[in-house]
């Protein structure tokens, strides 16, 4: 009897994700290369705000340079490949180590300011890094970057598993880290870790008058989001086949993760992954009619959903689910 | 044994001393009243024995270590517990998880603190308001709130910053009685307060500061009638009346 009691949240915690995301696979294999560049940039947002939310939206660390990390990844993982030929799938781990050293070192000093101006911090060391990339010409080539010639394909006992000339390789890749990422935010916010970042970005002062050490919390929470960020850099420089200080060092990158979460809402699980597509969605539409103004467009949206919708598209959702319950309850109660 | 030793403790902001050479021994188990007017280093004291400030002179000795200088969760897992004079309660949290946080460090695992939140709320009397946010609570429930979570951390000595400060007469009654129950549970108490009725009945001991300094010291009866503290605190009023 107990064995049946236990399948059907079984059921609903693994089957129907997999198979929903086994048909997902099997969708996006159909699709024009076009649509499957906007799937692996949903995927690759996906894994964005979610690491930011980790930090941002439970750790209430307000960071405005995840580039540092998305760079820091992306610069690794190409420049190990260009330069001594290690695959950049090895590299993707060399970088996210990298990134969480950085992490470490930064959220030992940057994470005694509070609020705004850790924020500034933040801000100003992706910049450092943004102009170093472009002055070091000798090892990162300077502004124009560094090309990635063809990453050979991935084997295993000489049967060829993932094909780099093909887009799909890149979308399983990115799926994969994606889910392996909102597994481990589940994990971690269902944990004490979890309550321990909740409490510390509600009031701090509490949190360590309840024997928390906020500033070791601080610091796990900003070097997974650090690991994630950077591998989310090095997938997609070896997916654009370059790297180059703007693209992975620029604000751009900064800002996608903050306004994925702000869309989706922040600090819940299934934000980032709201805010996500709507993000790619709308950046499709406005890079078409807007081509460069899509940045403006994008501080203005960000402006709007923290003023109307501070929940983001989750708060949105859970607001009718509640009336739609509420007027279900006064029914029955008339 | 004194369960706490403070010496010369001394806390400078600037030039301003809002503690001098405060000397108090805390008694195991006992319940002791800290008052003095606005102003006069209640509250410092008790942010310098949590660790909040670090003090510019003098020691801390609890269970005989020196926790001057150590940081507040290093002190709180040394068993201190306080609340705040205005309450902090956690805004999106509900009532249950705002006691959950307080209990998860000592608990071996998230389950083994909910278990533990369970019994506080119930000690505390907010068991049928466990999902409910802080906006929705009344003013003296925040602050049991505030004294569950803190007593959650399972503290030796727990340092009660106005318990009774902006409750009505009915529910001053009710603190009053809920703090002795802490105290029978063995929890030593520190309390600073303004609402004498209150701190009268609940202190075996009473500590007297004024601009950093103390004063008197003694039971509830000899403070009251101590010259200085009428002149400096109560008001003659009090002495009469």
């Amino acid at each position: 009897m107990k064995r049946f009691k236990n399948t059907s949240p079984l059921i609903h915690k693994f089957v129907i994700p997999a198979i929903a995301l086994i048909v997902l696979a099997l969708l996006v294999q159909r699709m024009p290369t076009m649509y499957q560049h906007v799937m692996i940039s949903f995927c690759v947002g996906i894994i964005l705000g979610q690491s930011w939310n980790l930090s941002g939206g439970y750790g209430g660390l307000f960071s405005f340079g995840h580039a540092a990390f998305f760079g820091t990844g992306a610069y690794i993982s190409s420049l190990l490949f260009v330069k001594i030929g290690i695959n950049p799938w090895i590299g993707m781990l060399v970088g996210g180590a990298a990134a969480i050293l950085l992490a470490v070192f930064i959220g030992y000093i940057f994470l005694r300011l509070k609020g705004i101006y850790f924020a500034i911090a933040t801000l100003g060391f992706a910049e450092v890094l943004r102009v170093s990339a472009r002055n070091l010409k000798n090892v990162t080539g300077g502004e124009e970057g560094v090309i990635l010639s063809k990453i050979p394909s991935f084997h295993i006992f000489n049967i060829e598993i993932l094909n780099f000339s093909d887009k799909m390789a890149f979308f399983y890749i990115a799926l994969l880290i994606a889910l392996v990422l909102f597994i481990i935010t589940h994990f971690i916010t269902n944990s004490k870790m979890g309550y321990y970042l909740m409490t510390n970005r509600e009031d701090e002062e509490v949190a360590e008058s309840l024997g928390i050490d906020t500033l070791t919390c601080k610091i796990f929470a900003l070097s997974v989001s650090a690991l994630f960020t950077a591998i989310a850099g090095a997938l997609y420089s070896s997916y654009m086949g370059m790297v180059a200080p703007e693209p992975v060092y620029g604000h751009e990158i900064s800002l996608e993760c903050i306004l994925i979460v702000i869309m989706g809402g922040i600090g819940t699980l299934w934000g980032p992954v709201l805010g996500a597509l709507i993000y790619i969605l709308l950046t499709e539409i406005i890079t078409g009619f807007f081509g460069e103004f899509h940045l403006l467009i994008h501080g203005v949206l960000l402006i709007i959903f923290i003023m109307f919708l501070p929940n983001g598209a989750i708060g949105v959702i859970s607001r009718l689910f509640r009336s739609v319950k509420m007027k279900e309850g006064k029914n029955v109660a008339l | 044994m004194s369960l706490c030793e403070i010496r010369n403790l001394t806390k400078y902001f600037g030039g301003l001393g809002a503690v001098k050479e405060f000397d108090l021994d805390i008694a195991e188990s006992e319940i002791l009243g800290l008052i003095g007017p606005n102003g006069s280093g209640k509250t410092t004291l008790f942010n310098v024995i949590s660790g909040v400030y670090r003090p510019s002179s003098g020691s801390i000795l609890f269970n005989d270590e020196n926790i001057v200088g150590k940081s507040p969760h290093y002190i709180c897992r040394k068993q201190i517990a306080r609340t705040f004079q205005l309450t902090k309660i956690l805004e999106r949290l509900t009532v249950f998880e705002n006691v959950l946080v307080g209990a998860l460090y000592r608990s071996k695992n998230l389950s083994a603190a909910r278990l533990e939140t369970k019994t506080w709320l119930e000690f505390i009397g907010l068991v049928e308001k466990k999902d409910l946010y802080s906006e929705s609570l009344t003013y003296s429930e925040c602050k049991r709130l505030d004294i569950a979570r803190a007593l959650a951390t399972r503290p030796q000595l727990l340092l009660l910053d106005e318990p009774l400060g902006g409750l009505n007469a009915r529910e001053v009654l009710d603190f009053c009685d809920l703090i002795k129950e802490i105290h029978k549970s063995g929890v030593t108490i520190v309390i600073v307060e303004h609402v004498m009725k209150g701190v009268m009945s609940l202190s075996q001991r009473i500590v007297v500061i004024n601009q950093g300094e103390k004063i008197a010291e003694g039971s509830p009866e000899q403070v009251v009638s101590n010259e200085d503290v009428i002149k400096a605190y109560l008001g003659s009023a009090y002495a009469a009346g």
